[in-house]
This record gives structure tokens, sequence and C-alpha cells, in this order.
């Protein structure tokens, strides 16, 4: 159902390239190729704006060796309804508020946008927004991350995370006599 | 990175930077857990350049505070109540905030306390650490003393204060440059924004009756700003049903603008001292000893009870001496600022909810109270008989 609604929504970002023709094709590791608007792309993703700028965009479709198509189905994704969204608010509002925070809050469509993803879709886009430099993106991602490491014990966001402890019994005590007066719960 | 078909993404594979992107939005209580997850982590956490970074970036929360006071001959010991990352009461005792301290500044991270016991106390209230200035043992933070803070009378000869830099031997004494007096007024306090510390003088020639004077810290000089001009104004005590909120755009110019137009819904409903506005909120009160926020939304708001959302009622408090500080939750260390990591106390943690146990006695005394006069009354009332 999911890869449906990306193929509907990657069918109607064609038809909207056809209209306008301004499109990048973007080609993913294992050779799909996908497109996004221009603007959007020149807009979100700092190394995208470089080759746009820098005329190495390819027009049977860019070469983006280091990200896989679910990956990168996700990326064009998350430009098209960034450019259909109008900002918030809140958004606006905390602009002209005294203390700016770096870090905006996800919008509502950003928070499900990255809560439908897989444990390791999410991964995958978090380094693909790396790779752009798609600052936005990344921050929506991390968010979305450091939120599941919330309210868990370190064996449980071992778990999740899949880290291996490499912690001695006697280290992990030392830390924990340490750490006896700390303002936390366990 | 080609497609992996490993089982699970770990974070791990992620580059460090990464990593240190998603740990810095965590509250300071979890990046303490954190540390126990693995080496890597506890090596990111406990990095100064990280504890920098995420104090930068950590919400900005009230801190609550009522100093310690005595009424109808009962105490009230001085307690702070601390709200975590989503406007909640914490439920952790700031064990660090003792029944005799005062509360004299937060800045980024750290609180600035006295007594009159004790010298001043320089503590971390998320991570419980805490040093004493007594015997003056990076150049960033400062404490700043009022040489008669105390004295009520007589007002208008203070001409110096005290500057101590943490971590340096001695208190250095910073003159007026026009000799005009320093003393602030009580009631709006000394407040530190940006690098600087800003208080209200008496000034006879303003229309306000009041100028401001800044102290920067860096360079520590001192500069007196005019108020901004206004046709219509006067000042005013704990009773406002209009706020506007202005601000400083420029120290050099001393230039000025309205930011916010408030509306308050009625007089029961006031706004406490020091910091009131915490990014796009204001903290406000009422008669009835509740604490609010409300959302600043465009420049003019009118505050509607509807859309108070409620923080805690302060029980037997009372609301003249609350007092409210801007602070945040960081990891912020004090083992630069001592010798050889001498003086530093760790006070170990107390669950201890606001309205829970903290009350718990003062309810009991009171109710031993009351039997007593019961008793008393019903003697009265056999003598009578």
């Amino acid at each position: 159902m999911e890869v449906d609604k990306g193929k509907g929504e990657a069918e109607e970002t064609r038809k909207v390239a056809e209209a306008d023709r301004d499109t990048v094709t973007l080609k993913s590791s294992d050779g799909k190729l996908f497109e996004v608007s221009k603007e959007a792309a020149a807009r979100l993703s700092t190394v995208l704006a470089g080759m746009i700028a820098g005329g190495s965009i390819d027009d049977n479709g860019t070469d983006l060796k280091q990200i896989g198509s679910e990956a990168l189905e996700n990326v064009v994704d998350y430009c098209n309804k960034h450019a259909n969204s109008i900002p918030s608010a809140a958004l606006i509002s905390s602009s002209i508020s005294f203390n700016t925070a770096p870090f905006k809050e996800p919008e509502e469509w950003e928070r499900k946008f990255v809560d439908r993803l897989s444990h390791d879709a999410l991964f995958d886009l978090v380094e693909a927004a790396n790779f752009l430099g798609m600052e936005r993106l990344l921050d929506v991602t991390c968010h979305k991350i450091s939120e599941m490491m919330k309210g868990k014990s370190p064996d449980q966001i071992r778990e999740v995370f899949n880290i291996k402890n490499d912690y001695t019994k006697e280290e992990l005590e030392e830390i924990r006599q340490e750490l006896a007066w700390a303002f936390y719960d366990d | 990175m080609e497609v992996q078909t490993t089982k699970k993404k770990c974070v791990s594979c992620l580059p460090e930077e990464m990593l240190e992107q998603i740990l810095v939005r965590l509250p300071a209580s979890t990046l303490l857990r954190c540390r126990r997850v693995c080496k890597k982590w506890n090596s990111i956490i406990r990095d100064p350049q990280f504890i920098m970074a995420h104090l930068q970036q950590a919400p900005r929360c009230p801190l609550i505070f009522f100093p310690r006071e005595s009424r109808s001959k009962k105490l009230y010991p001085s307690e702070a109540i601390l709200f975590d990352e989503d406007w909640a009461p914490s439920n952790w005792n700031a064990s660090v905030i003792e029944p005799d301290d005062l509360l004299s500044a937060s800045c980024n991270g750290l609180v600035c306390l006295y007594s009159d016991k004790t010298t001043i106390k320089i503590a971390n209230v998320a991570t419980g650490e805490f040093l004493h200035l007594a015997k003056p043992v990076t150049k960033e933070y400062k404490v700043i003393r009022f040489p008669c803070e105390r004295r009520s009378f007589p007002v208008g000869n203070v001409n110096f204060i005290q500057v101590y830099t943490l971590g340096d031997d001695k208190w250095r004494n910073v003159r007026s440059p026009k000799a005009q007096i320093l003393d602030y007024e009580i009631r709006p306090g000394v407040i530190n924004v940006g690098g600087a510390m800003y208080w209200l003088v008496d000034d006879k020639e303003s229309s306000w009756g009041c100028t401001v004077v800044s102290f920067d810290l860096n360079e520590e000089h001192f500069e007196w700003i005019r108020m901004p001009n206004h046709n219509d104004l006067y000042r005013t005590g704990v009773f406002v049903v209009k706020l506007e909120i202005w601000t400083l755009d420029n120290k050099i110019d001393q230039s000025w603008s309205r930011k916010y137009n408030i509306q308050l819904p009625s007089l029961h409903v006031r706004i406490p001292n020091h910091f009131f506005i915490y990014g796009d909120k204001i903290a406000i009160y009422d008669c009835h000893r509740n604490m609010y926020f409300h959302k600043l939304m465009g420049q003019s708001i009118e505050i509607e009870d509807s859309k108070m959302v409620k923080l805690l009622n302060y029980g037997s408090r009372f609301d003249t001496m609350l007092q409210s500080y801007v602070h945040v939750k960081s990891l912020v260390g004090l083992h630069a600022y001592s010798r050889a990591g001498n003086g530093i106390v760790r006070r170990p943690k107390q669950l201890e909810a606001w309205g829970l146990k903290k009350w718990e006695k003062w309810t009991l005394d009171l109710s031993s109270l009351m039997k007593r006069w019961i008793n008393i009354h019903q003697f009265e009332h056999l003598i009578t008989v």
C-alpha cells in the first residue's frame, strides 16, 4: 500500500514535471529514476543546488550512487510535500519571539512523514539527507530518532538501535555511582 | 554507502557528527542516562564542546522560586519549582537549593544562590553539582555582587559593584564612571541577557522615573539606556491590565521597538517578577495561586481565560514573593572553575513532587494547630459553663 502511494505520487510528480519541464532527474544506486522539481531540489538541498548551478545535472538521470531507491523515493516525496506545504502560523510567529531555538519543531506533516517510515528506511533517509545537504530533512529525521531515545533505559536503547555494550560490569557501576546524584530517574 | 542487507541499521553506523546532532536534541536527564549505553556515547556526551552545543539549543524553561519567608509566625523555606521540556512541573526536587538559600540569578545552565549562613553558591540544578565560593579559588561565568544588597537604607550610595570571575582568586570592584548610583530596584530585580546584566535605577529626570543600567560582563563597562519614548505612560504596581513588551534593539543608538501589545483578561491575572516571557510563551498567575502560560501569536494579543494553560497551583505560598527565572537544564560542569575539583559537592537526588511530600509536614502542623485551638475553645467553654 505504501508503495502504491509512493508510485501515485511519483506519477503525479512526473505529470507536473511534464507540464513545466522544470525538473531534474535523479538516479538511485540501483538504477531507478526519480524526478523532482528543480526549484524544490535547489531550495532544500545544498548539494543539488550546487550541481544545478554548476551544470553537472544529467538529463538522463544524475547518478546518486550513495542513495538507494527507497531512500531516494522518500527524498523526492519529501521535496514535493515540502513544496506544497504552507509554513504554519507557529513557524511564522516563532521568528519574532525572543529566544530563537536553533531547531524548529517538525510540522505536523513532517512528523507524519517520518512516522510512517520503517526503522531502516529512517536511517537510510538520515544518511541521504546528510549526503545531499538537506538541512531541514536532517532536522526532521534527527528529531525523530532522538524522540525514539526518550524515556528508554540504556538496555532498551541498545536494543532498539542495535548497539553493542562495550562496558564491563565494573565500568557501568562506576558511571552509575558517579551519576547517583543526577537529576534523572532510574 | 551501498544498500545494506543487514537486519537492522544501527546508530553507530552513522558518522559521529550525525550522532551528535541526534543526541544534542535530548534533555539533560536523558543524556545522563545515555552515558551508560556505550563508551562512544559516553565520550560524546562528556565532551565540553558537546555540552556547550547542548546548552545553546536546550529549551529555556521557567524556574519559579519562592524565597524563604515568615508569615504569621510560620516559617516557609525557600523552594524552587522547575519545569521540564514539556512545561510540566518537574517531579524532581532541586536539592541543591537549600531551605535558607536565596536565588539571585540563573544563567546558561547554572544558578547563583546565597544565604546568611554560607557564602555564594554556584549550582547546576539538573546535575546536582554545586560549588561554594568560600575561599576564592575559564573566564565564562561571572558573579556580580551589589555591596549593600540587603540593606534597604540608606539608598543611593552604591557606586561600584563587585565582580568575581569563576575560577579567579579574588573579587574585584568595578566603579561606576559617572559617580552615578547603581542601586537597583528590588521589584524587577537584576536580569542577565546575552552577556550583560540589566537593572533599573532611579532617575528623576526621566519621565519614567527610572533608567536602565547595563553592565557588559565581558567588557565590564556600564551603560545608561534611556527608556523608550511613550506618550501615555504611567508606572504601575502589581496590577496591570494592559501590557506592552518593548525590546531594546540596539544599545548604541538606544532604539526600542514594541514587540507585543498584551491585554490581560482582568486584574486578577498578573505577571511574575524577573522573567515572564519564554520564547513564544508568557507566564502569568492569578489570585487563586494558579500559574499559567499563554501562547504569544502575532503582536496584538488578548489573553483569554479559556486559552490559558494551567501549569500548577502553588498552594500555600504567597505570590508577592514569587520570582521567575529563565532556566536551561544542561550538563555544564563546575570542574573548570574550582581548583583541582576541590569544593565541588554533589547533592543526592530527591524525588519530591511539588505539592506531594513537600506540604505534608506543613498541613500536619496546621491540623495540629487547629486541634489545639479546638481544645482551647472547649476548655474555655467548660470554664465559662
